[in-house]
């Protein structure tokens, strides 16, 4: 899973954006008050010196003034001196020209900026008289420069922070992946039906602690298959017992019964016998059901299964006016438990033979590799089942259409589909227009159980 | 076979008083032990020809005394009987030391039938040329013949008759032909297995005077000749 999508990554990128959001704000501010302190500081030297040269002129008239604006003009550097007449004519100071008023900008304040032979000017009028106008100003480079180091600065700053928290992200949503990896990984098996298996529960952390609530779930769910178990031995014990006595009492009098008489007794053996087949599928089907049993995976020549099973059951399809055709491509590595395929392939083969008898059709048995799985299938010339019931027929005790054949216990499929979840795979139910195509698709290796 | 001593492990006494009754009226001796401590005892005490044991039973099971049965060193056949039928029951039985694991409710029969194939294989020597009446089959060369006729069986036809040959004048269950000439496990409820016994008796019985393969109805199929 990539980190952008583990829970723990996301937070961490949300907390870090506002959190770089508020620094930014406060950061901005600061700046702001930097800028505005700094440039307060200057003006105020300008004010100084404004008043001086409005107190000469005051005191010694033009002469002081221009002797005044002299003095200025060297006193500090960057400091720019201009005075001129009311029509804007130069009469004193280092300032010759006056930039245009297109290239000046004007503050709300009464400030004006502009640029004079590269140096960044901020400078505002004084009228000391009706026809004598004082323009004091300094050069802003030096500020400005100031300005933009403490603006990267603070954008370092910021960037900075961002990246650390985009990292702690990263690593905390690593930290928290490993630790689910782990947990998942752990859990593997125990959905494959291993119950017994538990979560570490070390770190002594919320995890460790949802380890903990987790083995306590998985302990008592095994107790719960146990019980289950114990309650199908029972139930088989039980059962099976009375049925065994009843079985030996039927054919011991079949035996020494005559032959009308002992007809009717065999009967009566051949519906226990259908009782006990029934009852025999329901228990594995509720074993495999429940993960009880575990698959012990063994290596098959499923080819020379599927082969033998088709020899098998070729002769009785020959019976009922059928042809059982073989398509058996060579398999490589398939493991499986070879009873319960058998078992599969008997109930996909006997439901052929009691819901889809049609004379003159051919049925096809087949087994196909298909990389990391195998694909077995029978398919039929028969009615089908109309796909909207197909999910249906794979149900326990459910029985499509009553007015056929009533033998069958309604568990065929549902035992065939068990068999096949078991060895990590499906049923799958297709038209074969016409006709019925049943898959049993198996991994050919069980996951590994570590 | 004639003169079978059983010895029979069963905790239920019912059913046990129904076999040994069913048995003794076939003229087989059966002695029954009612849990797994005296059959343990019972074993070791008597040579049997068949050991039958109950898998579940109170005190020792019929597991964990065929373990310690072995761990002595007897090696007398055991078939275990058992309410549980899954593989890995079985796998545990065979493991156990068992030579053969039928699930109740079995049929008399197929008790019988795999008891007495169980006891001859404690004496059985490997033959490769094997016969009765006037059919020979020559296991190595995979060849039969009825009298000067070359019998034409394909590769399963020739393994059913090897079989049923190995077993001669023995009854054979559907589920032993099933398992030994099939490989087959599972449950099945079609006579499959009847079909192939008619089409091998087409070939061996049918342009003969005696036939040798017969159907006993409820029980299974015996090669003999006729009595």
């Amino acid at each position: 899973m990539s980190v952008l999508r583990v829970t723990s990554f996301r937070a961490a990128l949300a907390y870090t954006l506002a959190l770089a959001a508020a620094v930014g704000v406060v950061l901005g501010f600061v700046f702001q008050s930097f800028s505005a302190q700094l440039t307060q500081t200057q003006d105020r030297q300008v004010w100084r010196e404004t008043a001086a040269l409005s107190l000469a002129y005051n005191r010694g008239g033009a002469r002081a003034l221009a002797q005044a604006v002299e003095a200025a003009e060297n006193k500090a550097q960057g400091q720019v001196v201009r005075l001129s007449n009311a029509l804007g004519a130069h009469l004193a100071g280092n300032l010759k020209t006056l930039p245009s008023p297109s290239e000046t900008m004007r503050k709300a304040d009464g400030w004006i900026e502009f640029t004079h032979q590269g140096q960044m000017i901020r400078a505002r009028f004084a009228k000391l008289d009706e026809d004598i106008v004082l323009l004091v100003g300094y050069d802003r480079s030096d500020a400005r420069q100031l300005e933009t180091t403490m603006q990267w600065l603070l954008m370092s700053a910021l960037a900075g922070l961002t990246l650390l928290g985009l990292l702690g992200g990263v690593l905390m949503a690593r930290r928290a992946q490993a630790r689910v990896a782990v947990m998942n990984a752990d859990l593997q098996p125990v959905m494959r039906g291993h119950l017994d298996r538990r979560l570490p529960e070390t770190g002594g952390d919320e995890w460790a602690q949802m380890a903990a609530h987790i083995n306590t779930m998985l302990a008592r769910l095994e107790q719960l298959m146990a019980a289950t178990k114990q309650v199908s031995d029972n139930l088989a014990h039980d059962l099976r017992a009375p049925l065994t006595r009843l079985h030996m009492r039927l054919e011991k009098l079949a035996a020494q019964s005559d032959a009308s008489m002992a007809d009717e007794l065999n009967e009566a053996i051949g519906d226990v016998d259908r009782l006990l087949h029934s009852f025999a599928a329901l228990l594995t089907l509720s074993r495999l059901d429940s993960g009880v049993v575990k698959l012990a995976r063994r290596p098959i020549d499923i080819t020379a299964l599927v082969s033998d099973m088709h020899e098998l059951f070729e002769a009785v399809f020959a019976e009922a006016h059928m042809t059982l055709d073989l398509k058996a491509a060579p398999v490589d590595g398939f493991t499986g438990d070879a009873a319960l395929v058998q078992q599969a392939l008997t109930n996909l083969l006997e439901n052929v033979l009691t819901h889809a008898a049609v004379a003159d059709t051919e049925v096809l048995l087949s087994v196909s590799d298909e990389g990391d799985t195998i694909k077995l299938t029978v398919a039929d010339g028969g009615a089908g089942i109309a796909a909207e019931h197909r999910a249906a027929a794979q149900q326990r005790f459910v029985r499509l259409d009553s007015s056929r054949n009533g033998d069958g216990s309604g568990l065929g499929l549902s035992l065939a589909a068990a068999i096949a979840k078991h060895h990590d795979g499906e049923l799958r139910l297709e038209d074969n227009h016409p006709g019925l195509v049943v898959s049993l698709v198996l991994a050919k290796q069980g996951k590994q159980d570590t | 076979m004639d003169n079978l001593h059983l010895l029979l492990v069963e905790d239920d006494p019912k059913a046990a008083t129904l076999l040994v009754e069913r048995f003794a009226a076939d003229g087989v001796h059966v002695v029954h032990a009612p849990d797994g401590k005296a059959g343990l005892a019972a074993a070791l005490g008597d040579d049997f020809h068949v050991l039958i044991v109950d898998r579940m039973m109170p005190e020792l099971d019929g597991l964990s005394m065929v373990k310690q049965l072995r761990a002595e060193g007897d090696k007398t056949p055991v078939l275990f009987l058992s309410a549980l039928g899954e593989v890995e029951d079985r796998v545990d039985g065979f493991d156990a030391g068992a030579d053969d694991y039928l699930v109740k409710p079995y049929a008399y029969a197929e008790l019988h039938a795999r008891v007495s194939a169980l006891a001859r294989r404690s004496l059985d020597v490997p033959e490769t040329v094997l016969q009765i009446a006037d059919l020979t089959l020559d296991a190595l060369a995979r060849t039969a013949q009825r009298g000067s006729v070359v019998l034409d069986l394909n590769p399963r036809e020739f393994s059913l008759l090897e079989f049923l040959l190995r077993h001669q004048g023995e009854v054979v269950t559907r589920a032993m032909l099933l398992e030994h000439v099939w490989r087959y496990k599972a449950d099945m409820q079609t006579n499959v297995v009847d079909v192939h016994i008619s089409r091998l008796r087409a070939k061996l019985d049918k342009d003969f005077a005696t036939p040798l393969l017969h159907t006993l109805r409820g029980q299974g199929f015996v090669l003999k000749v006729a009595a």
